[in-house]
This record gives structure tokens, C-alpha cells and sequence, in this order.
């Protein structure tokens, strides 16, 4: 079982986009037992795969009570990718995680409980760098970081990269990788050939600004599977391609 | 996790299009996906051992599943490794779980092809308002040469949609025309092509009532073996597994053991003839069942020397394998012989008439004059076996193995005429005792066939003397550890409760 994250605690670079399709291309290739959990409170992955959150479905339930979660979970109309939906009560999760013992853990013992039997795991987080993003960094085997190549989006990497020193979670884990990089503008361009000299853990793929992948909320699909040939789709299943093991 | 589900299954009749809608909310669109045809081979064997036990083997696109046989397209066991098209055995797969249940299912038998046919499938899915799929229907329909045989609609449930699926099943077996499937899937294409019909095993018992009369009764059962009999003579001659020839020689002893047994049903020369005819025909068989008997135990033989002895058996098996050619050829000649032909054909047209044949017992009841044989044959195994302890010649052994035989070969004939539960007690107490007996003979057997093959070769290389030394060694030790055992067996089968149950089934002051 591999679990991969998409995270970065900037919000808008593309996280739900990169996991929804990750998680479909996953799921695509060789028939991977895939789980997409939505950690996010806004729920867009859900909403992508036209889900509905079951009632009942809380974050303090669904850590104590692990059932609870299992029951939560939903086939999307692939048939080998599962999703366990988001849920609004997630801005409460902060919180609840830091009210209990051994909180960085928590996330990693759901995982290791509902994942039985999955080949992949993907995560969807939050934009924070919380405690559910430790949470996160614990339970993960990679961290898919989407860099949109801007000062800003390189700056709140070499963040991620200082907390990562300082806490003394392994950096080996990052996977920073280019996102909505529009090749017309030029700070992209300038950005990324810097940023290419400089950060070697940079993945070769970088994912193009398209209209296609912003369709995907009329869609409610995975680019791949209503556009497979457009330049967005080749780019994440090529994503994909680079961290399967 | 856990996987989705087949939740319900339908047989159907008419058309899709037109019922299904009529079973779906309003909220719920039906999505029409796509459409596949396949075809494969089912497989089974002589038997029909497979499909009896509820599975099927298949073919599709060159590749071998055991699927459930009412739902071909269940989740299957996949075979590996298996180039063969024809008749397969167990053993011509890679081992995996397909296998280990192929050889419970199969044992020794061979499973050939024995019907083609066509899935058409049309999948569905059923979409909520958000657009979601919330369940998925499959429609099936199996044709055999163009014939449509069952036409099946499953419900697959996705999960975390478990309320809707079970909603919308609900609307769906309401329906007119929808209903749990009747039959078999893989008996209907059996029957569709006409292979369903099981062949009788000699191992099955006759059928027989009390009241029959000897000359009824045992005429019932030779003509029954003889009908057995040429029914595997197909079967040897193509050789299509090794269980033909054997099914021939127990219904041919089945014979020559009856007639032996119950004396007096026909006259005696009649008898005589018979007997003599058949015990020839077996006779002649004899070679090529050993042959086949060690060349099936190649591998347990080998597991049984040391490593470094185990080449040398190799020439040994070659050699078997070839006089196994031989010896095959010879038996097909026979078999498919004028004289062979027409002298099985007399006896079973004699049979049909041999109502002026009349022995001494001929008109009396069978159960009257079997109860009687078997209860002589039981004393008999006391006064036999009371007297081996360790140090009785081994010739007393097979003394007291050969009188247990005729006990459980009359079981076997007459169990039809008493209660099962009393007939399995004491044939479970027999064959505890017979094992062993059985072990220790064959254990000498195989010695002296062991000898006579080293001193039938000239110039024998040192590998082979030194393995089937190595062997004969083992089947001496084997030997011995039965023999030891006999005396032990042969008390528990001697206890007053055995005597008893006996008393009470067979003899006349008993319970009849």
C-alpha cells in the first residue's frame, strides 16, 4: 500500500485537481485498489465524483469509531477507485486532533485500518500547515507539493521545506512539481528554469493551465476521462506515471 | 475495503428495453454502456464430476477458469500454465488455488470440451439526479448454436449505495416475467448440446428390492456391469484419462463377483461360462492397470528415496511409459477386436434370455440368500484372524485380506437392500481393517514387481539398481509397519458391537 498526499498549505495551485485525477489514473492502471480521502472541508473531490456526504458522518466519529469510516466510504462510478467523502464539520478537525493523545498519529492509524486492501491511498488535504498537515506528513510515503511557478507559490515551498528541516520530518518525501504553468507568461518561464537549477526533488512533469481541467466542475468528472487527449489529461496521467512505484 | 456485489439475480424474459424503465424512480436514469460477446468452452469430465458439485470449467480466449456453474461469469479462479486444448488434468497447471480445487474436483479423471457457447452481455448503469451511478445492471444471454438457452439480468451494487440497489432490486423482482433463475446454467448448455446425461459408475449401487427374485436379481446386475463396462471402452481406447480402464475392471469384478458369491442363480455351466469369459477379459487388463498404477504414484515413489538416488529412476519410468505404449496398443487391438466385439455382445444378449437358465437358489428371495452369504462371510473373518499375531506366516494375512474382499463386495452389491445407517457402520468398520490388510498386500506386490522388472533387465546401470534397491528397501519397511498393525485392526473390528449390528442386519434370528 502507498499513500501519496496532495499538499500545500497556499490554497488555489491545483491540489484537488492533481488528486482527483492521481486517484483516477491510479485506479486505471493495472486495476489499483485506489482511496481517495477528501480532507478537505470544502469537499471539491467529493463534489467531482458527484457524491453526496452520508449524514452522520463526523471527523470525531469517524477517528474513534473506525466502523463509522468504513461505512462511510463510496464507490465512484469507477469501479476500482473509492472515495470517503469531506464533510463541512472538518473545520472542527484542527481541534479534535489536538485534543488526543499521540494527535500527530491519528490520520495514519485511520489509514492503516480502512486501507486494508487498497493498493493506493490518496489524500486530499487542506491549504494549512497544522496539525492535520503533520498528520498528514506522518501517514504519507510521498507529498505531491504543486508549485505554481510565481515568488510566492517558490517561497511558500522553501517554507515547507524549513518546517520539514525543523521538525525533522524526511524532505526525502517531497515531491514538489510545476502547476497551471502558463507558458505565455514569462515569470513562469523564469521561475521554473531557476527553480530547476536549484531544487533537484523537482519531478520532471509539470501540469499546463487549461480550460479543460477548470470543466471539470460542470463535468463533475476527471479530466482524463471526459477529455483524455487534451494536455492536461497526458500531463497527469504522465504525473502519475513518474511517482507510481 | 470490500468489492462491490452481485446483490440479485434474475431470469428474464422478454424484451429490456421495454420492462426495466417501468421498474426505475422517476429520479433514476438508466445509462445503456456497452455491449460484449464472448464465447467459450465448458469442460467436465466423464462424470460430469465438475458441474455436479456446482462449478464449471471454462475456456475463454485460451484461457481456463473454474467458475460457479450457475453464474458463468462469477469471479473465477484462474488456471495458469496450461498449454493443452484437448482433455486436461489437474496436474497440467501451475499450482495455485484453481489447481488445488481442480484436483479435489477431478481427482485421476481428464475434463474435455464438451459445449461452446455465446455470452452476449449488455451492461447498464443507473444514475441518481447528481448524475451519480448508484448501481449497475449486467443482462447476460446464453446462446448454444444460435439457440438462446437463459437470459439472465444480475444486480451489481457499488458501495456506500446500498439502500438505493436494495430499493430499485425490490421494484425489479416485482415485475412480471423476473424470476430467481430455474436451473443450472451450466446443466442447461450440458443439456442443450445432450451431454447431460451422467454415465453409470460401477461405484453407484443397484438398485435392487427384496422381493426380486436371485436369478433376477443378479442377471439385474451383470447385465448392468456389462452395459458399464462397454461404456469406457471409448474411453481406453482414446486413453483419455486412466480412470476408463479402472471404471472396466470394477464393474467387471463386480461381475465375476456376484455370480461367484450368490451361487445358483443361473446353471452352472452358465455360470462357469461367464465367469471364465470375464475373469479373461480382466486378466487381460492386469499389466496395463499396474503400469498405470506406478506410473500415477511417480512422484509419491520418488518423495520416498534420497535426492541423490532419485535420477536413477528414471530409465525405470521411461521403461514403464514405454511398455505403457505397449501394452495400450494391445488393449485397443483387443478391444476394438471381432472376437472381443461379438463374445461380449453373446453374453449380454444371453442375459437377455437366459430366463431358462435356472440355478438351484434361482427362484428364492435375494435379500433371504444374500443376508445369508454375508452373514457366512462375516463368521469367516473371526475364524481367519483370530489366530495372526506377529509371527503368523504372511500367507494366513492374505488368507484373512481375501475373505474381507468378498465381505465388502457383497456390501457393495446388496447396501440397496438394507438400512444405510446399519451399511455404513459396518463398512466403515471394515474398511479400517482392509486398508491396512489392503496396504500390506500392496506393499508385496509392488516389491516383487519391483524385483521382477531389476531381473528382467540385463546390464542394469548402477543409478537405476542402486534407486529401485533404495525402493524395494522402503516398501519392505512400509510392509512391515503394516503388518504390525494388522493384528490391532483386526481386534477393533472384532468387538461385540460389530457382531451385533452384523447379527442384527444379515442374520435370520437377528432383526429381518
Amino acid at each position: 500500500m502507498s499513500i501519496i498526499a496532495c499538499y500545500s498549505s497556499k490554497g488555489g495551485v491545483g491540489k484537488t485537481s492533481t488528486a482527483v485525477n492521481i486517484a483516477y489514473a491510479a485506479s486505471m492502471d493495472k486495476k489499483r485498489k485506489t482511496l481517495l480521502i477528501d480532507l478537505d472541508q470544502q469537499g471539491a473531490s467529493t463534489f467531482y465524483f458527484r457524491v453526496r456526504p452520508p449524514k452522520q458522518h463526523r471527523p470525531r466519529l469517524m477517528l474513534s469509531n473506525k466502523n463509522k469510516a468504513f461505512k462511510a466510504i463510496r464507490e465512484t462510478d469507477f469501479k476500482n477507485l473509492h472515495i470517503l467523502p469531506a464533510n463541512q464539520t472538518y473545520r472542527n478537525f484542527d481541534a479534535l486532533l489536538d485534543s488526543m493523545k499521540r494527535s500527530k498519529l491519528r490520520l495514519a492509524d485511520l489509514i492503516d485500518e480502512i486501507g486494508y486492501g487498497y493498493e493506493t491511498i490518496i489524500l486530499d488535504c487542506p491549504p494549512s500547515l497544522s496539525l492535520v498537515a503533520e498528520n498528514i506528513f506522518r501517514a504519507a510515503d510521498r507529498i505531491l507539493v504543486p508549485v505554481v511557478p510565481t515568488t510566492l507559490s517558490k517561497r511558500t515551498f522553501e517554507q515547507l521545506k524549513d518546517f520539514f528541516e525543523k521538525t525533522g520530518y524526511k524532505k526525502k518525501s517531497l515531491c514538489p512539481f510545476f502547476s497551471m504553468v502558463d507558458k505565455r507568461k514569462r515569470m513562469h518561464l523564469e521561475t521554473i528554469k531557476d527553480m530547476r537549477k536549484s531544487e533537484k526533488r523537482l519531478l520532471k512533469t509539470a501540469i499546463p493551465f487549461r480550460a479543460q481541467v477548470e470543466a471539470m466542475g460542470v463535468h463533475r468528472e476527471p479530466v482524463i476521462n471526459f477529455a483524455p487527449k487534451d494536455q492536461s489529461s497526458v500531463a497527469f496521467l504522465q504525473l502519475w506515471k513518474e511517482i507510481r512505484k | 475495503m470490500s468489492s462491490p456485489v452481485k446483490i440479485r439475480r434474475w431470469e428474464f424474459s422478454g424484451d429490456l428495453s421495454e420492462s426495466l424503465p417501468n421498474a426505475l424512480p422517476q429520479a433514476i436514469s438508466l445509462e445503456t454502456v456497452n455491449f460484449h460477446e464472448t464465447s467459450l468452452e465448458l469442460f467436465d469430465d466423464y462424470n460430469r464430476s465438475i458441474v455436479s458439485k456446482g462449478f464449471a470449467l471454462i475456456k475463454e480466449n485460451g484461457k481456463f477458469q473454474l467458475v460457479s456453474a450457475s453464474d458463468l461469469s462469477s469471479i473465477p479462479l484462474e488456471g495458469k500454465g496450461c498449454r493443452k486444448q484437448k482433455a486436461v488434468f489437474w496436474w497440467d497447471f501451475e499450482q495455485n488455488e484453481f489447481q488445488i480445487s481442480l484436483k479435489n474436483l477431478l481427482k485421476l479423471r481428464a475434463a474435455s470440451p464438451l459445449a461452446t457457447t455465446t455470452q452476449q452481455a449488455q451492461r447498464y448503469n443507473l444514475r441518481n439526479k447528481d448524475g451519480k451511478v448508484i448501481m449497475r445492471l449486467l443482462s447476460e444471454s446464453w446462446l448454444v448454436s444460435d439457440l438462446e438457452i437463459q437470459s439472465t439480468l444480475t444486480a451489481e451494487s457499488l458501495i456506500g449505495y446500498d439502500a438505493e440497489a436494495k430499493s430499485i432490486t425490490k421494484r425489479i423482482s416485482s415485475l412480471d416475467d423476473f424470476d430467481s433463475p430455474s436451473k443450472t446454467l451450466a446443466w442447461k448448455i450440458l443439456e442443450a448440446v445432450g451431454s447431460a446425461q451422467i454415465p453409470l459408475s460401477p461405484k453407484q449401487a443397484i438398485q435392487l428390492n427384496s422381493e426380486q427374485s436371485v436369478h433376477d436379481a443378479v442377471s439385474e446386475i451383470t447385465r448392468t456391469m456389462i452395459d458399464i463396462s462397454r461404456a469406457t471402452e471409448a474411453g481406453i481406447i482414446e486413453d483419455t484419462d486412466t480412470e476408463f480402464l479402472h471404471d472396466y475392471r470394477v464393474a467387471v469384478r463386480k461381475l465375476r463377483s456376484v455370480l461367484k458369491l450368490i451361487k445358483g442363480a443361473f446353471l452352472n455351466e452358465d455360470t462357469k461360462r461367464l465367469k471364465d469369459i470375464f475373469g479373461d477379459f480382466a486378466r487381460k487388463t492386469n499389466r496395463l492397470r499396474d503400469l498405470d498404477v506406478y506410473l500415477l504414484n511417480e512422484q509419491t515413489y520418488r518423495s520416498q528415496i534420497p535426492d541423490a538416488l532419485k535420477p536413477g529412476l528414471n530409465k525405470m519410468f521411461s521403461d514403464f511409459q514405454k511398455e505403457r505404449s505397449l501394452q495400450l496398443r494391445s488393449i485397443r487391438r483387443h478391444l476394438k477386436s471381432k472376437t472381443y466385439q461379438s463374445s461380449i455382445e453373446a453374453q449380454r444378449n444371453w442375459l437377455e434370455s437366459a430366463a431358462s437358465s435356472e440355478g438351484a437358489r434361482a427362484k428364492l428371495p435375494i435379500k433371504q440368500v444374500c443376508s445369508k452369504e454375508i452373514f457366512k462371510h462375516f463368521k469367516l473373518i473371526p475364524k481367519t484372524g483370530v489366530s495372526i499375531n506377529d509371527s503368523t506366516p504372511d500367507e494366513e494375512v492374505h488368507e484373512l485380506r481375501i475373505e474381507c474382499k468378498r465381505l465388502r463386495y457383497l456390501l457393495e452389491l446388496f447396501s440397496s437392500l438394507y438400512a444405510p445407517s446399519g451399511i455404513k457402520f459396518v463398512s466403515k468398520k471394515l474398511k479400517r481393517l482392509q486398508e491396512t490388510l489392503g496396504n500390506f498386500n500392496d506393499y508385496s506386490v509392488q516389491q516383487e514387481f519391483l524385483f521382477e522388472y531389476i531381473e528382467s533387465q540385463k546390464n542394469l546401470d548402477n543409478k537405476t539398481a542402486a534407486a529401485v534397491g533404495g525402493l524395494i528397501a522402503v516398501l519392505n519397511q512400509s510392509k512391515k509397519e503394516a503388518r504390525s498393525l494388522v493384528t490391532e485392526r483386526f481386534s477393533e473390528f472384532n468387538d461385540r458391537k460389530t457382531a451385533l449390528v452384523f447379527k442384527e442386519l444379515f442374520s435370520k434370528k437377528g432383526g429381518n
